[in-house]
């Protein structure tokens, strides 16, 4: 059995330097459990042809070529991806955005802290949430 | 060391095969023989080859030299064919000779046997070598044809999809929330998002893509991309990287060789069932005249190889052959689109690179990509980030685009914004108004290519008038390369969707004007 993992997509290599910085010292995730898509069309590429899925997504949405809406979109229209839990996280201020996230099937909404030490503290706790207390439905749910 | 010789010796007495193998064997061969008497024999063995060289008496019971040709040439198996005999008269030779024959030697002269093989063989190779490069030349030639043909299509198609999914994005819109037609709206843009997939595509197989390509380390891409690639393959498969220590630098476009490195990395997967080994390496290599001359799109001088290689099922000649065509696929119709090496081929031609595949029936498959290696050094700093803030806008923009569903949707995207919006239909118009209106136009918006004028020749004067003017690419498809970023010129692709189109214009004029 495939240990579980991470897929962040984000563009910004500095976000995701800190993210799996977080995860590592949190002891919640190895550097192999995360895996990065620099964009969404890369996230979509690897949603449809990897062997076993994420645990969860941790989704931005203000991406080049294809936006994190539209990854959304995709991946909840998709029976092999339907359930895989996503998180939206992002530093996009359209109101709009929030509204949209949970409408197309997101299961949680964070807004990027500006400040670095909260930004960690947030994904500290996505960490611990999604992989030590969060059992389903990654584990229990029908294939 | 000696050469193995695969060797159909057409001979009725036992003695003199035995003679002439001593006689290979000294020559510095190692002969694989089997020895025939008959018609029938030989048509049986020739079917069983591969043959390097068939050896043929004269005159046997029942059978004969020219005979024994005629069967050689009717199977299709290409080997030289020597007659070795007691004497006969010199016409008998000639008239073998002319039939077909490669040579004619006395068995009381066997000393001429062992050159005589080496001419042959080496003959043999040359003609081979020729055959493949004329194959390879057709093949080539081939998939220039099914490109272009695609990249047609690909373009109409896209200016179809951008009109569709942003008018029903629109619509969608309109609707209340609770409005249960917003779900068939939905589906509507969903089945325009897939079809925009198969459409980016077919873009990259026919070179049609706009790239962007930047100075970039093959050996950190591969790095980076690691752990989602160990994730695609599963556990099964062990996911090796032979990374030179310092690849030099080539010039290319990333997602494009993120995407190839993808395709072949599936293909690779999808080739072990049971497991196995996938190894990507990459090498600095020189590439000489000899090597480049019998390939395609081969220039000598310095290169970095990118290798994929697996220990799966491989495939046949046949397969190898249509292997880079879009839509062909070995796969099940539920497993692939047959799109995967077809995008490979296009975006390994589209960065200046060219690919080469070595496969056998159960011996695995390599994929091997050679990178001109450029002069240029890696970049520093970030990339620019996508913009986060409000899409609105006051700005005035031209807007340039023959199509009309697709100026259309534009304009009313940009109104929707708040921008004022001035309309052209090709180049020559928007040169006009551009130079009446010079000082109201914040922004040029413009579709590339165009009757009367396209885009980089109307961005090109207009920069001469006005070296501050902002620009702003639209296309889908593109047959040349544009160097949009010395004109500090922006680009998005169609088809788009109103949210990206809306963010890369407040991006373009948020962008430091080319002229400051």
């Amino acid at each position: 059995m495939d240990r579980p993992f991470v897929l962040l997509v984000d563009d910004n290599p500095d976000d995701v330097a800190l993210m799996q910085r977080v995860f590592n010292h949190a002891g919640v995730l190895g550097p192999n459990d995360v895996v990065v898509a620099r964009d969404g069309v890369q996230a979509l590429d690897f949603l449809g042809t990897a062997q076993t899925l994420p645990k969860v997504v941790s989704l931005d949405l203000k991406m080049p070529r294809v936006d994190g809406l539209e990854v959304l979109r995709r991946m909840r229209s998709d029976e092999r991806t339907k359930l895989v839990p996503v998180v939206v996280l992002t530093s996009s201020d359209e109101r709009d955005d929030l509204t949209q996230s949970y409408r197309l099937g997101a299961n949680s909404y964070v807004r990027k802290p500006e400040d670095s030490a909260q930004f960690a503290d947030a994904v500290g706790a996505l960490g611990r949430y999604w992989f030590r207390l969060n059992r389903v439905p990654a584990e229990t749910a029908p294939a | 060391m000696a050469t193995l010789l695969r060797l159909l010796l057409v001979e009725d007495s036992a003695d003199d095969a035995e003679l002439l193998l001593r006689e290979l064997r000294r020559a510095g061969y190692e002969p694989a023989a089997e020895r025939v008497q008959t018609a029938a024999e030989l048509q049986a063995a020739l079917a069983r080859g591969p043959w390097d060289l068939v050896i043929s008496d004269h005159n046997l019971p029942g059978f004969s030299a020219p005979e024994a040709l005629a069967l050689l040439q009717a199977s299709g198996v290409d080997a030289p064919f020597i007659i070795v005999s007691g004497a006969i008269g010199e016409e008998t030779a000639v008239q073998a000779m002319r039939a077909g024959a490669r040579d004619y030697i006395m068995k009381d002269n066997l000393a001429r046997l062992g050159p005589a093989i080496v001419r042959e063989l080496r003959e043999v190779e040359a003609r081979r070598a020729r055959k493949r490069t004329e194959e390879r030349y057709r093949q080539a030639q081939r998939m220039e044809a099914i490109g272009r043909l695609a990249g047609g299509i690909a373009h109409d198609f896209n200016n179809l999809l951008t009109v569709i999914r942003s008018r029903t994005q629109f619509l969608r819109d309109g609707l209340a929330p609770d409005d249960p037609r917003r779900g068939e709206a939905d589906m509507v843009l969903e089945a325009a998002l897939r079809a925009a997939t198969l459409i980016r595509q077919l873009l990259v197989f026919s070179r049609g893509q706009v790239v962007r390509p930047t100075v970039l380390d093959l050996h950190t891409v591969v790095r980076d991309m690691e752990t989602m690639l160990q994730r695609m393959v599963g556990e099964r498969i062990a996911l090796r990287a032979a990374l030179a220590p310092a690849p030099g630098p080539v010039h290319a476009d990333q997602g494009q060789i993120e995407q190839i490195i993808m395709n072949l990395v599936v293909n690779a997967r999808d080739a072990m069932p049971a497991g196995g080994d996938l190894t990507i390496e990459t090498a600095n290599v020189e590439l000489d005249d000899a090597w480049c001359r019998s390939r395609v799109d081969c220039r000598p001088g310095p290169h970095v190889m990118l290798s994929v290689s697996d220990t799966g099922v491989g495939m046949d000649a046949e397969t190898q052959t249509h292997l880079f065509e879009p839509f062909f696929t070995t796969k099940a119709p539920d497993q692939g689109t047959g799109l995967g090496l077809a995008v490979v081929c296009g975006a390994v031609k589209q960065n200046g690179a060219f690919i080469e595949v070595s496969s056998e029936p159960g011996r695995g498959t390599s994929f091997q990509i050679f990178f001109p290696r450029t002069e240029s050094p890696l970049p520093g700093g970030a990339a620019v980030r996508p913009f986060q803030g409000s899409l609105q806008g006051s700005e005035t923009v031209l807007l340039v685009e023959d199509q009309e569903g697709v100026r259309f949707v534009a304009r009313d995207i940009l109104q929707r914004r708040g921008y004022p919006v001035i309309e052209a239909t090709d180049g020559s118009e928007a040169l006009v108004i551009l130079e009446r209106r010079a000082d109201e136009i914040a922004l040029v918006i413009t579709d590339i290519v165009m009757p009367n004028m396209g885009g980089p020749e109307l961005v090109r004067r207009g920069l001469a008038r006005n070296p501050r003017l902002r620009v702003l690419y639209m296309s889908g498809y593109s047959d040349e390369t544009i160097d949009y970023t010395g004109l500090g010129a922006a680009f998005v692709e169609k088809p788009f969707s109103p949210e990206v189109f809306a963010r890369t214009v407040r991006e373009a004029l948020n962008a430091p004007s080319p002229g400051s």
